[in-house]
């Protein structure tokens, strides 16, 4: 079968294995789906979930009484839309070609391996004692290795970039992501004091009327 | 029928969740994860005794309780300038306030602290005569110790004994305020002979920060600045094998707060299988721009267990020898079983005494059926005896099932007699990982060995399995892949 006859869903397996030529092909033929893409996302957080609660005790990293799914939802969804919108914004600036769909679509993808291999991976955990943790802690890298990687060679397929400026950008996008989050909390701050005012201008005002 | 027993059900769980006491204070430890929780009280209050219910009038300002190793309490009622013996059942026996050397009579100014060894000759720090006075039961002084006229001790410094503690051998071991060195020694014939158990000057952030600024500053800057000496021990306690214990009442350093000492003067309460002990609450609060941390005033050491009492707070904190934290009680305020300033705190027999030196009063605590439980699990525990201690542990749990203590030793006690599957659920609940995974790798073992004719049969199938498999599928399948890379690779030279 050719790769241009594969359906889209089979071409999210063909880009596990070969990001290089999986990924410009996406980019060329309109290989990628927002749908898969946002059903990836989901799944991504359904498998961060996973992994928080139900780890074994030796290899669980936060305490269960610890755990808001609420916030690891956030987290998960968050950080992938943040690094697509953080990316999309620097590379435009820097004659990226890739469009902001395409960023989340490709961000998405490359959480496939670590969807694939953190559900077993975890319920092995629960094999393993502490004297073999070296296997967990070996496919634990490789999961964050080879997403990392397929997000990498990504957008530097989404973009038509060569490997130097697409380290450079990634750097940027890490920092853009900060530079985010820290405007976030100071809009979030200054619109609580805003409330705070607002309900003191309020009350002393119903006193004195 | 059905409202009756959701009632029923719904009082168990409200009388379930709050902790029940009727104490002023609200018993708590820390759990595997360093959190404070509440615990059920080791000890509750019995008793407040004063000056006029020992028969003594009212006390001044007494700055020491102990209990004497001749089985009496001796209480320091220091602005009295006097010492006090109070009988088990807290009666005054005598008062020591005058003492006969040959012709002359000698008085106390201020005294501080007071020892007393098996025989009932008394120690006492004359602080305000700046010398340390021992007696004999009946009020004779034997010697009178001041400032030591050697060049190891600081000269221009004064003689201020503050607590002494003294070896079954007789060699003596006294805290001086100001003195830096760790606690002068006098030998078994009250010689002079040095300094013991120093401490060190703590290396926090601000000290390595002045040490470079006064590298630059000048010499008048450099008067100007802070000096930084080693911390001062607060208390001292000594107990029957003559390992003393130390308190400091200023540190940061929570491992460091209370220490055992050895005869060489190193500290040997560091903890066993690598883990840190902490000594106190492990975080300090702000109020009112002044930051409040446990600050260890005095140190009592029992038979099996040493409490250190925190003045900041007036409480009390309870530690096994090994010392893992049993109980902290007590509290600030003017209810029973509080305190306005507690001074000082010490063992008798079961119950447990604090004295209050604003109050002028003397607080009772008795030991709980709580209390005594858990401590015969741990003496039974440390003997070695694993399958009696279990039902110990177990009553243990019931009062309080997420302890740490008790799920640790209950753990380690399931592990020795080889139930590995309940000690790994009490080490996952005591949090730790070490040992849960040593009882993971037994259960395991235990569960391959009980089962290994499947498991070789699973094996055996799976390679199999995997055989025919490769058989059938792997040359076609690798000749279509070689086939698909080829043409993929042509397919793109075109473009």
């Amino acid at each position: 079968m050719k790769y241009s006859e594969m359906s889209k869903r089979q071409y999210l397996f063909y880009i596990l294995i070969h990001p290089v030529t999986g990924f410009e092909e996406m980019k060329f033929n309109r290989k990628g789906s927002l749908k898969i893409a946002n059903l990836l996302c989901v799944l991504f957080c359904f498998a961060v979930i996973f992994r928080q609660v139900l780890s074994g005790f030796l290899f669980r990293a936060q305490r269960i009484e610890k755990i808001n799914v609420i916030w690891s939802v956030l987290g998960c969804v968050g950080l992938l839309f943040l690094f697509t919108l953080s990316n999309w914004l620097f590379c435009t600036l820097l004659d990226g070609k890739g469009r902001l769909p395409e960023i989340w679509i490709v961000s998405c993808y490359s959480m496939l391996p670590f969807i694939l291999i953190s559900i077993p991976l975890t319920i092995l955990g629960h094999a393993f004692t502490l004297e073999e943790s070296f296997f967990y802690t070996a496919m634990t890298v490789l999961l964050y290795a080879w997403s990392g990687l397929l997000l990498f060679i990504g957008t530097m397929s989404v973009h038509q970039f060569n490997i130097s400026k697409n380290i450079m950008t990634v750097i940027f996008t890490l920092i853009g992501i900060l530079i985010c989050l820290f405007l976030l909390l100071l809009l979030f701050t200054l619109l609580r004091n805003v409330y705070i005012f607002g309900v003191t201008i309020y009350n002393e005002l119903s006193f004195r009327a | 029928m059905k409202r009756l027993l959701g009632l029923a059900l719904a009082a168990v769980l409200i009388t379930g969740i709050m902790p029940v006491s009727a104490e002023s204070y609200q018993s708590y430890t820390y759990n595997a994860y360093d959190e404070p929780v509440y615990a059920p009280d080791m000890y509750i209050t019995s008793e407040v005794y004063n000056g006029e219910s020992l028969g003594i009038g009212d006390l001044n300002q007494p700055t020491d309780l102990i209990c004497g190793k001749d089985g009496f309490l001796y209480l320091t009622d220091s602005k009295n300038n006097r010492i006090v013996k109070i009988s088990e059942e807290l009666k005054a026996e005598k008062v020591f306030d005058s003492f006969k050397q040959g012709e002359n009579t000698l008085t106390l100014s201020s005294p501080t602290n007071v020892f007393v060894t098996g025989d009932g000759t008394l120690y006492i720090s004359d602080n305000g005569n700046r010398r340390v006075i021992i007696c004999s039961a009946d009020g004779n002084v034997i010697k009178v110790l001041e400032k030591p006229e050697s060049e190891l001790f600081p000269q221009e410094k004064e003689f201020l004994p503050m607590d002494l503690v003294v070896t079954s051998t007789g060699v003596l071991y006294v805290l001086c305020d100001g003195i830096y060195q760790g606690a002068v020694v006098f030998d078994e014939k009250n010689e002079f002979s040095g300094f013991y158990g120093s401490n060190t000057v703590e290396a926090s952030f601000k000290v390595i920060a002045d040490y470079f600024w006064k590298k630059i500053a000048t010499k008048e800057q450099r008067s100007k600045m802070s000096r930084y000496v080693p911390v001062q021990y607060s208390a001292l306690a000594i107990d029957s094998e003559d390992f003393v214990y130390a308190a400091v009442s200023s540190t940061d350093d929570l491992s460091a707060r209370i220490r055992k000492l050895n005869p060489l003067g190193n500290n040997i309460l560091t903890g066993t299988d690598g883990r840190t002990l902490s000594f106190g609450d492990s975080s300090s609060y702000t109020y009112g721009g002044a930051t409040y941390s446990t600050a260890f005033e005095s140190v009592t050491v029992g038979d099996t267990m040493f409490a250190a009492l925190d003045r900041t707070d007036g409480k009390v904190f309870v530690y096994s020898q090994d010392g893992d934290l049993l109980s902290v009680f007590g509290g600030k305020g003017n209810y029973k079983g509080c305190f306005t300033d507690a001074v000082a705190v010490t063992f008798l027999g079961d119950s447990l005494l604090v004295l209050d030196a604003k109050k002028g009063a003397i607080t009772r605590f008795e030991m709980t059926d709580y209390g005594g439980v858990l401590l015969k699990a741990l003496e039974v525990y440390t003997d070695g005896r694993y399958e009696e201690s279990l039902e110990l542990w177990q009553e243990v749990l019931k009062y309080s099932s997420s302890s740490y203590l008790a799920n640790l030793g209950y753990g380690k006690a399931l592990y020795q007699i080889g139930e590995y599957k309940e000690a790994m659920e009490c080490f996952e609940r005591a949090n730790d990982k070490q040992r849960y995974s040593e009882a993971y790798k037994m259960y395991r073992n235990n569960i391959i060995r009980e089962n290994f004719v499947w498991f070789a049969a699973g094996a055996v199938l799976i390679i199999i399995l995997l055989a025919v498999c490769i058989k059938l599928s792997l040359f076609s399948k690798a000749f279509y892949f070689i086939k698909r890379k080829i043409k993929l690779g042509k397919g793109r030279k075109q473009v």
